[in-house]
């Protein structure tokens, strides 16, 4: 009997242990998350103390060099403040929004918030809807990266260490809560690639959205022999 | 469909005690024993962290026990330690290696065919359930496995998987 007792103590460590890890990635989830957010809410005051927005809507990239991408990519609009009220919280898509289009590379605005992870990159991409109207987003979006010169780094989606979940269709009313994706990089072997620009590409579109700002840690060198792997999350609300 | 009860975390806790000895044997054929709880573990604690959309999955065990084995080939892909001959646990060195060409193996497969492969013949999942798992059809899965089987075979050689493809040498 003693040694059935030793293993369930051991199972029941084991459980503590999972639960003690698992707690852990929600934390570094949120904290992503609120990362994102807090870097769009700065962004959104600085935009608003010194973007002059004129009838013309001339569009001004706010959150980085729009010289590290080359021509094609889009150019978020200005980032304006959250309009307040109940209709500034994204929302999962009911059946009355089934209406609502899916959103256009040209009305997101991209924001990442980016962190060094045991070796390697993690962070998170906020995306704000800066058009006139409420679309969504479900998925997982395309993450490209470039070197500092504009190159596409060689660098290969990851084969996900978590098996999909049902896609989650996030609506995103305009200039409202951010939808967002988990994005984690691994194992760079290639030269130093300077500042890193990161392009995303929504599902079901082909133009790309920037990323701003550029990524400054790069993930270790774990093994040569391996590609850089690139691991993005699907859009979660918020 | 798994059984539901009122508080969610003595639900996890139910689940695990009863999954997680699976998990743990799926990982240990990618990544031997040293590493194989640490993947399994890693695998119950990426659920635990989305437990309120993970305990819906009308196909929870199998998702899991998918995640442990992609947990586990990242242990594999970053090398395993050698085995140490004084560890009575440790692999043999024969294991270790045809453990690794296996792996490498399933690794030149793509994507949804090393998904079903591992699913239908490491997990020992029904051919119904991979395709719930993966959201494929039954005959989309069948065709993965064929396919997947048969290019074992090439990079293994024609010995490797006996006469038929059924997956048993794994």
């Amino acid at each position: 009997m003693a040694h059935f007792s030793d293993h369930d103590g051991r199972v029941e460590a084991l459980l503590a242990e999972a639960k003690d890890r698992g707690r852990r990635l929600r934390s570094h989830r949120r904290n992503a998350r609120l990362g994102g957010a807090g870097v769009v809410l700065l962004l959104a005051v600085l935009a608003a103390v010194f973007v002059t927005r004129s009838p013309t809507s001339t569009k001004v990239n706010v959150g980085g060099p729009t010289t590290l991408f080359p021509a094609g990519s889009s150019v978020p609009g200005p980032t304006l403040p959250p309009t307040p009220g109940p209709s500034s919280t994204g929302t999962p898509a009911s059946p009355s929004s089934t209406t609502t289009p899916a959103c256009q590379a040209s009305s997101l605005q991209a924001q990442g918030s980016w962190q060094g992870a045991g070796g390697s990159m993690a962070g998170g991409v906020s995306f704000v809807n800066v058009g006139k109207d409420s679309c969504f987003v479900e998925g997982q979006p395309t993450i490209e990266l470039f070197d500092q010169h504009g190159q596409r780094l060689n660098v290969v989606a990851a084969q996900p260490s978590v098996a999909p979940l049902p896609a989650t269709r996030v609506l995103l009313a305009p200039r409202s809560a951010p939808a967002s994706v988990l994005v984690q990089w691994f194992n760079w072997c290639g030269t130093d690639p300077g500042p890193v620009g990161a392009k995303a590409i929504l599902p079901s579109a082909t133009a790309s959205i920037t990323v701003t700002p550029p990524i400054g840690l790069i993930p270790h060198c774990n093994n040569a022999a391996s590609p850089s792997t690139i691991d993005v999350g699907s859009f979660t609300q918020g | 469909m798994p059984e539901m009860t009122e508080d969610p975390e003595a639900e996890y806790d139910q689940w695990f005690r009863a999954c997680f000895p699976r998990a743990v044997t799926i990982a240990r054929r990618v990544v031997g024993p040293e590493n194989a709880e640490d993947a399994a573990l890693e695998a119950f604690a990426i659920a635990f962290a989305r437990w309120k959309r993970v305990r819906e999955l009308p196909y929870r065990d199998g998702w899991v026990l998918k995640v442990a084995f992609h947990e586990a080939l990242k242990h594999a892909d970053r090398g395993e330690p050698r085995p140490q001959p004084a560890d009575p646990y440790a692999s043999s060195e024969d294991e270790v290696v045809l453990r690794r060409t296996l792996v490498q193996a399933l690794l030149r497969l793509p994507r949804r065919q090393r998904e079903a492969v591992a699913l239908r013949y490491l997990v020992d999942l029904p051919e119904r359930e991979v395709a719930a798992v993966l959201g494929l059809s039954t005959g989309t899965v069948k065709t993965h496995l064929h396919r997947g089987l048969t290019r074992l075979r090439a990079v293994l050689g024609p010995e490797s998987l006996g006469g038929d493809t059924d997956g048993s040498f794994l």
